[in-house]
Order: structure tokens, then C-alpha cells, then sequence
């Protein structure tokens, strides 16, 4: 199953660099910009069902990935991944995993995340945006987007699991 | 014991992940020249999954939405007008080229290019093409697409490289431009853009001169970089600069830098050896900090 879960978020982090930056709305010339961040919504779901180490774990190496492969520079997002992955993981320890608790920590989470990854970006001088413009051109629609996206997301990975605890008991929710 | 002494003290990890996350993007920024060992691999793979994946949906959406429809061509006379003169103005370049002994491998060549991906985020602006050390492309080679002047080649790999688009020139050494007005050419620096108005800053140009909406911005041959004449836009806005020394144009570039499919890379002998003897006589796969 773990195997499955992994080449289901590879899938969106591909899907995030090719397919979607030909849909997405600045392709079509508008001046707000959604940023994609599909794996991290994959990673919230993830802990929501409640493995924690491997929801921390995959927001590092998908982290990681991406710097390597999209960013200006080593261990930004592998840091403020696993950072965010963790915060949702203290989120999901007191709530059961409802879609709509799921699609709260999702917004909070892809908040948080951009924030920190706009903060570092400046710190480090790989972008020149100002804050406010920041927020309201790239990190708001963003939000929007994601926690739309997040739904379709969360039903499969809902369903993984499902499948896999049909062999265990539930307590609770 | 090591594991259960790090365990519990979630504070240590983070400040040791913080450390951590300095050195390495204090390691990893700027021009890395040619990449190579596990990161190469990595990226190649990467690189050839997401290949296919954009070339398809690129084939898919110029299915879907109509091409656009052409540009209503110019009048006949003045399209005659330009030929002529064209045509006597290769002639006139044929004739120096002669006089001054030049020589056929000096020419600029273009290596044709196709985006593979392009970084989700546009605070840092990074396209892949896929054409890399093995075709003869280098760092800090300029890119161009049919419109215009696009960025530049900022790490290569042997089949792949990564490109630092002009809206993320703030961040580098800034680009030599001139603009070309009624008496002559104007002199400034391309630095920096402006998301929200799409114009990118051109500074550091001098009071006296005075350009004027329309008129055409192209790099300059005193570029270490870029190959003179290259089109960059044209000029939109003109404003005096901070401390009323020097003016700042905001330039409208011609070259869109969205849906991104096929590039060119300049290939400049000359600006080549000079970034080859600026490097000390070394090869180019340096590669220079920004």
C-alpha cells in the first residue's frame, strides 16, 4: 500500500510541473498566479489516517525532490515540508478524519506552507516580490485552489485506506 | 540511545534542521555550471517523465483552442519598402563583413530547444529545456524564442538544463541593454521586474537622454553575455530614478514567458571565450557565483 501511496503523490508532484502549468489560469495570461501544491495536500490526507512518521518522512523526501529538481537551492521545501507535515500531524491527533477537518487542516497547512517558503525565498534573495502583493497575487489564489483540489485527493486516499483497515477495528469515528 | 536523545527534544531538531537548511542552500545557490552525480541522475529521470507529460498536453491544448488567428499582414507597399531596404542592407553587411576579414566560424549559431517543465512557483522563475552538455549548450548561454530574448542558461546536465527566465533578473548581475532611439543608442541595466505591471526595470540611464514610448530595447554587444541585438521589448513608461541623477524605463518585453514550448539557444563563440577566459583559462563548466 505504501508503494501505491508513492507513486500516487510522485504523480502530482509530476503532474504539478507539466500538465498543470499549461491549465492553470497564468498560462492564460492573468496577472494572480495559483502555485500547485498537490503532494502537500497528498501529505495532510496522509496524516490524517493517522501514519505519522511516514507523513513526516514523505513531506522531507518529496520536499527534497522538489528542491532538487524545481528550486533555486537545496532544503528549502525539504525543511518547511516536513515542518508543515508535522503541524498537521499535531492537527490530526485530535480529530477524526472527517472531509471537513480535513479540508481545514489542508487550508491552514497550505497557508503555513507558503508563507514559510515566500519567507525563505526573501531571506534568501531568490525573489524581489513584495509582501502584499505576495499575498494577494500568488498565496491567496493559491490557497483556493488547493484546498479545492484537496477534495478529490482526499477521497482517494480515504479509500486506500478503507480497503486496508477492513481487517482492523475502529474505535472511534 | 543516539535516536531516543533526539527523540524527545523536538527544539533541538528544529534548530539543528534550521542550521542545516543554511549551509545547504548557502552550498547550493547561484550558477552551478555543469551538474553531475546523483543530482544529474535525478533530474534526468525527473526530466524525462515530465517530457512527455508537457509535450502531450501541449499537443492536446493546441488541439482544443484555435491557433491564433494571423496577424493581418502589412500593408503591400510598406512590406516592399522593408524588403528593398533589407535587401540593401545585407548587401552593405556582406561587403564590410569582407572588409573586415571575418571569419565563417565566428557566426552565431542557434541550437533549437523544447521546454520540458517549468518550477510551479513563479517566485523563481526556472524553465528545463532538453538539450544539454552533450549538444554543445553551456551555462550563461542566452535563450531566445521567435519573439524575443527569454533568459539564460544557468546549470546544464548532460542531456537537460536549466534556464534563469529575464522576470527573475533581479536577482542576478543584471543584463547590459540598449535603447535604440532617433540619435543613437542609449546605454542601461536590465534589472528586476514588476509583477503586477509585467514590465521589466531598466536602470542606470543617464538624465540627458531622453527615450520615448515605443522605441525598441535590445542587448547590448557590451554584454559579457549576451550577444548584441538581441530583442528584448520596447520601451512603455519612463520615470525619473531615486535620486533624480538617472532614469528608470520600465520595458514591455516581447517575448512571452508563458506557454513556453519551443526555444532557442544562442550559441556566441566570441561572448563563449570570453566567459572561458574570464574563467582563468578553464573550462567553461565553472560555472561563476552571481
Amino acid at each position: 500500500m505504501r508503494v501505491f501511496v508513492v507513486c500516487f503523490l510522485f504523480f502530482l508532484f509530476l503532474i504539478q510541473g507539466s500538465v498543470l502549468q499549461w491549465l492553470l489560469p497564468q498560462a492564460w495570461g492573468t496577472s494572480f498566479v495559483v502555485i500547485p501544491q498537490l503532494v502537500l495536500s497528498g501529505i495532510v490526507m496522509l496524516s490524517l489516517y493517522g501514519d505519522e512518521q511516514m507523513a513526516v518522512l514523505f513531506g522531507f523526501g518529496f520536499g527534497l525532490l522538489h528542491d532538487i529538481v524545481y528550486g533555486p537551492a537545496w532544503g528549502i521545501s525539504a525543511f518547511s515540508t516536513a515542518l508543515t507535515a508535522y503541524a498537521a500531524v499535531l492537527v490530526s491527533r485530535h480529530f477524526p478524519p472527517y472531509p471537513w477537518i480535513a479540508g481545514l487542516t489542508n487550508m491552514v497547512v497550505q497557508w503555513i506552507h507558503l508563507f514559510i517558503i515566500y519567507g525563505w525565498f526573501r531571506l534568501f534573495d531568490f525573489t524581489q516580490m513584495p509582501f502584499f502583493p505576495a499575498i494577494s497575487y500568488h498565496i491567496i489564489p493559491s490557497v483556493l485552489f488547493n484546498v479545492v483540489c484537496g477534495f478529490p485527493i482526499y477521497f482517494l486516499i480515504s479509500r486506500i485506506y478503507r480497503k486496508n483497515e477492513q481487517n482492523t477495528i475502529q474505535l472511534f469515528g | 540511545m543516539f535516536i531516543r536523545f533526539f527523540i524527545h527534544r523536538p527544539l533541538l531538531i528544529l534548530l539543528l534542521s534550521v542550521i542545516l537548511l543554511f549551509l545547504s542552500v548557502g552550498m547550493t545557490r547561484g550558477d552551478r555550471g555543469e551538474l553531475d552525480g546523483p543530482e544529474s541522475w535525478i533530474k534526468d529521470g525527473v526530466f524525462r517523465l515530465q517530457g512527455f507529460l508537457y509535450q502531450e498536453t501541449q499537443a492536446l491544448i493546441s488541439l482544443i483552442s484555435p491557433e491564433n488567428s494571423a496577424k493581418p499582414a502589412a500593408e503591400p507597399q510598406e512590406f516592399l519598402n522593408l524588403k528593398s531596404r533589407v535587401f540593401q542592407l545585407e548587401q552593405e553587411n556582406e561587403e564590410l563583413k569582407k572588409l573586415l576579414g571575418y571569419k565563417e566560424k565566428d557566426r552565431v549559431t542557434y541550437i533549437p530547444a523544447r521546454v520540458v517543465y517549468r518550477s510551479p512557483d513563479r517566485w523563481n522563475n526556472r524553465v528545463v529545456i532538453n538539450r544539454g552538455s552533450s549538444d554543445g549548450v553551456y551555462a550563461k548561454m542566452p535563450i531566445i524564442t521567435s519573439q524575443g530574448l527569454i533568459g539564460r542558461v544557468q546549470s546544464v546536465t548532460e542531456d537537460m538544463a536549466d534556464i534563469q527566465l529575464l522576470t527573475d533578473s533581479g536577482s542576478g548581475p543584471g543584463i547590459a541593454a540598449v535603447i535604440q532611439g532617433e540619435n543613437g543608442e542609449t546605454l542601461g541595466i536590465l534589472e528586476g521586474y514588476d509583477p503586477e505591471k509585467k514590465r521589466l526595470i531598466m536602470k542606470k540611464i543617464p538624465a540627458s537622454a531622453k527615450p520615448k514610448k515605443g522605441q525598441i530595447v535590445v542587448t547590448s554587444r557590451l554584454s559579457d553575455i549576451y550577444t548584441g541585438g538581441i530583442l528584448i521589448g520596447t520601451v512603455d513608461q519612463v520615470k525619473t530614478g531615486e535620486f533624480g541623477v538617472d532614469q528608470i524605463v520600465y520595458v514591455k518585453p516581447s517575448a512571452s514567458f508563458e506557454r513556453l514550448d519551443f526555444v532557442l539557444v544562442v550559441r556566441d563563440p566570441a561572448k563563449l571565450q570570453l566567459i572561458r577566459h574570464q574563467a582563468g583559462g578553464k573550462d567553461v563548466k565553472g560555472g561563476g557565483k552571481r
